[in-house]
């Protein structure tokens, strides 16, 4: 249902964006480019050659700038000769040389030459035959005796430097200008450019109030998250155990995105072009580009760590699958799932500016705006940048909601704040449409929802692909509709790469084994819960301090019975535990004898057992009926648990001389009964509720008192559901036929015997698993000789 | 050893069934409470648990069934447990749930107890 849903969503999505985008992208609209890369080189070379630089078999990188004051004039204008002259997209072409030689040569989006730029050292002394007309006819072209000469031949640092001019006939203020710089009679420097007074090019995009208002609200967002970030960091973060192993874990999954980035080549290309423009040859800004990326893995790392610590335990089930795949755990069906649906509903969301621009009838959207289209020899791996480069996802959707989830009873209020987070965040880095204008917030907020649901109903993991879906399919779409053949191309590439990724992570959804998300996570769970590192040392000292408190809480040593022999062991599963056994003196030499289990383990099931502990003792003190006892302890657990915590009991009234004892169940295990003379076994199950689980009504009306007349040699074996649930490493229980038949095999050799014997076979069993649970077991023995003292042989 | 445990949710008509899986004990327990939790935040008070899948539970567990039903009833809901296995329901019926407890053998039975004005 949910693969099926996220298949509409995609097929929805790449129905959207092949429709609107040729209406609304600026990019397919004003920017259009009809040269692809290979073909912008080839052009370069040949305009290099006519200016005697022969650059063939150089390193080149390419790119294209968008000029949006030519793009308005052009759109406000259409009848301007000098603005069709242009083309809002300028494409750039360098070579380098490894001696450190340059040229650069730009281009219109249609291959018309701009300008040329000769930073070859070799040729700095060369002469040429090249004077500055023949220059003015190259650029000019069919329009060169439109230009009027501004500047002859003016002596610069540079070289002598000419100018012309083309003032447009039609739109005042605007015009072309050629400026030629020669050195020998070789051109150094050359360029046809476009100008146009402020007038000319028509009011800019409305700013005033609105756009410091969106300043204000994005500085409010970041710092916001900022904020929120360093304080889970320093306070949240110790909570869990693992946080930072998390993160590192996962940063492989950003890495990837910006490691295909760079293997692309797009890096070395940016670093090429920036390092021109700043007057150094070659690729020696590549090492900024590196550490840069460097420290945004620094940053995404530190959010993610975050991000885990702060998220409340609901949210586990959203992050298991995608913990288990980076742990290795590849046959994952859940996490394959959740790529799907990140992958599928990335694409709807791509989709979102352009139904904005539709409906709202907005000026073109610049989604996704950088215009380095031809920038990669590879530009298919772009669509892997939105692994990192999702800022909306990491802050709101996988930081900002989770962070306020686990602080806000009220999960919608959470979702809306993380959802005005996101927008802005999204409208910002985006910036779709002009800031000022409502449908770029819209746009924000919609996109920001579609990731909300994403990761409501998708998992985390969804929500981390969901911006490569986007970016593939956008980036895909408006590429495999440029002109360019190449460029076009490429478009399909990148389409095919981030529809392969989901159509395998689709298929690897029907195909993998289920993983075992629960068992992960339960182990987040309890690393959401663990103390803090540092308090851990000082928690353990208090533990021990308790156990041994806690052990001197229960009988030094099982009592001297007139005519009854009594044996017993308790052992906590932890340092502490929730089992208790006693036996107290009551009034006419009776007895009073327990075993109970707190529910639980651990230091709160220790607490309330010292406090059964304490009742018990009270309540015992008079020695009213057993019926009595019982209601008063379900009464006094009930207070003391508050429904949360309830206690099982099984208590003896022992009359050593009448040979008889009084049992209650209070929903305890049942006792085992060992008869001498048959040598066979019986349970013994009155009706019985465990203490505080009911209401004094329901308790007694539940509640039997049954008399149990024992004869020499019968054996009462009181246990706790830690025997019989005892765990072997193959998830075997102890089991209660196990305990039955060792009671029957060693009790006619006495209570000590008995204990040892099932201490040593729970022991063997066990085998080198821990206790599961507490483990406690009373044995009373009526003697053989009816009045004889405690049985001194065997275990002590 | 960490031992696997789920929470399937799914509506029956205007009955909330949980789905368990697997070993329900002090470590999955926390998750079974907020489960549960949620589901009377959300004012689904008429809650069906359906125990076909469980194979075990511990005292933790069941202090979760405790901690909730009082809620639930004065919610004009209830929880009702459906599909025992014998295993556990012997853990069950020792403690004395089935005192307290609506205790149905089907997961049908239970929603219908709540169709015919029960609870």
């Amino acid at each position: 249902m949910r693969r099926a849903l996220a298949a509409a969503c995609a097929a929805a999505g790449i129905l959207s964006l092949w429709t609107l985008m040729p209406r609304h992208d600026a990019a397919l609209g004003e920017g259009q480019v009809t040269l692809g890369r290979e073909e912008a080189i080839r052009r370069a070379v040949e305009w290099a050659r006519q200016h005697g630089a022969e650059i063939s078999g150089w390193r080149f990188a390419t790119g294209a700038e968008f000029d949006p004051a030519l793009a308005r004039v052009r759109r406000q204008n259409p009848g301007s000769p000098v603005a069709r002259t242009f083309t809002p997209v300028r494409i750039r072409v360098l070579a380098f040389h490894s001696t450190g030689d340059a040229v650069e040569v730009t281009m219109t989006a249609t291959g018309r030459p701009l300008s040329f730029q000769d930073r070859r050292q070799a040729a700095a002394g060369e002469r040429g035959e090249s004077a500055a007309e023949e220059e003015l006819a190259r650029l000019a072209g069919a329009e060169a005796a439109l230009f009027q000469r501004t500047a002859e031949n003016v002596r610069t640092l540079e070289g002598s430097r000419s100018a012309w001019e083309w003032p447009d006939p039609v739109l005042k203020g605007v015009l072309a200008r050629i400026v030629v710089v020669t050195r020998n009679g070789r051109v150094v420097n050359s360029s046809l450019e476009f100008e146009a007074t402020r007038d000319a090019a028509g009011p800019p995009p409305p700013r005033g109030g609105w756009r410091a208002a969106w300043v204000a609200a994005l500085l409010a967002v970041l710092s916001l998250v900022g904020g929120a970030l360093a304080w889970t960091l320093f306070t949240t973060l110790l909570r869990r155990t693992d946080p930072f192993g998390f993160a590192a874990r996962f940063l492989w999954i950003p890495a990837a995105g910006i490691a295909a980035t760079f293997l692309s080549g797009n890096y070395q290309n940016a670093a090429l072009l920036r390092s021109f423009d700043e007057g150094v040859t070659g690729d020696s800004r590549l090492v900024l580009g590196v550490a840069l990326s460097s420290l945004l893995l620094l940053g995404l790392f530190l959010m993610l760590a975050a991000a885990y610590a702060a998220a409340p335990v609901g949210h586990m089930k959203r992050w298991a699958a995608a913990a288990l795949l980076v742990r290795g755990v590849w046959r994952n069906r859940q996490a394959a799932e959740e790529a799907w649906t990140g992958l599928a509903a990335g694409i709807l969301i791509g989709s979102v500016p352009y139904w904005t621009a539709a409906l709202t009838n907005a000026p073109r959207a610049r989604f996704l705006e950088e215009m380095n289209l031809l920038a990669a020899p590879a530009p298919a791996m772009e669509a892997l940048k939105g692994l990192a480069t999702g800022w909306e996802v990491y802050s709101a959707v996988l930081f900002f909601y989770p962070w306020l989830a686990a602080r806000w009873k009220r999960g919608w209020a959470a979702w809306l704040a993380a959802l005005a987070a996101g927008s802005v965040i999204s409208a910002s880095l985006r910036g779709a449409f002009p800031p000022a204008h409502p449908a770029n917030l819209a746009a924000g907020a919609a996109m920001t929802a579609g990731y909300l649901l994403v990761y409501r109903f998708g998992g985390m993991l969804g929500a981390w692909l969901a911006p490569l879906g986007m970016y593939g399919a956008v980036q895909g779409v408006r590429l495999a509709q440029m002109a360019a053949p190449s460029l076009s191309t490429a478009g399909w590439q990148m389409l095919a790469l981030t529809g392969g990724l989901a159509v395998a992570a689709l298929g690897a959804s029907f195909l993998l084994p289920k993983a075992d998300t629960g068992a992960m996570e339960t182990e987040m769970v309890q690393a959401a819960s663990a103390p803090p590192r540092s308090q851990r040392e000082r928690l353990r000292a208090e533990l021990e301090v308790a156990r041994r408190a806690q052990q001197d809480l229960l009988p030094e040593a099982p009592p001297s019975i007139e005519g009854f022999e009594v044996a017993a062991a308790c052992h906590p599963a932890r340092e502490v535990g929730g089992d208790l056994y006693d036996c107290l003196p009551c009034p006419h030499g009776r007895w009073l004898l327990c075993v109970a289990d707190v529910s639980g383990k651990g230091l709160g099931a220790a607490l309330h057992m010292t406090l059964v502990k304490g009742m018990l003792a009270s309540a015992a003190h008079h020695a009213p009926p057993l019926r009595t006892l019982a209601a008063r302890l379900n009464q006094a657990v009930g207070e003391a648990g508050r429904g949360r915590l309830f206690t099982t009991m099984s208590l003896l009234m022992l009359d050593p001389h009448a040979r008889r004892a009084e049992h209650v169940r209070a929903g305890h295990n049942p006792p085992l009964l060992w008869r001498a003379a048959t040598g066979e076994c019986e349970w013994r199950k009155p009706r019985g509720i465990g203490l505080g689980l009911a209401g004094a009504a329901t308790f007694e009306a539940n509640l039997d008192t049954e008399t149990i007349e024992l004869a020499a040699g019968d054996t009462l074996v009181l246990y706790s559901d830690g025997v019989t649930e005892d765990m072997n490493s193959a998830g075997e229980q102890f089991g209660e036929e196990r305990l039955l038949e060792l009671v029957r095999e060693h009790a006619a050799e006495g209570p000590h015997r008995l204990l040892g014997a099932i201490m040593e076979e729970a022991r063997r069993f066990r085998g080198q698993q821990d206790l599961h649970d507490d483990w406690t077991l009373l044995i009373v023995r009526c003697s053989r000789n009816g009045a004889g003292g405690p049985d001194r042989q065997g275990e002590g | 050893m960490t031992r696997s445990f789920s929470i399937e949710t799914r509506d029956q008509g205007n009955v909330r069934v949980l789905e368990l899986r697997g070993y329900l004990d002090a470590h999955t327990a926390p998750r079974f409470e907020a489960a549960v939790e949620e589901e009377l935040r959300a004012g689904r008070a008429k809650l069906v648990v359906d125990c076909s899948e469980l194979d075990y539970i511990s005292s933790a567990g069941l202090g979760v069934f405790m901690t909730f039903i009082d809620e639930a009833r004065s919610a004009g809901g209830d929880i009702k447990l459906a599909a025992i296995q014998p295993k556990v329901y012997q853990i069950f019926d020792v403690l004395g749930f089935p005192a307290l407890f609506d205790i149905q053998p089907t997961v049908e039975s239970a929603v219908s107890r709540f169709d015919a004005g029960e609870g």
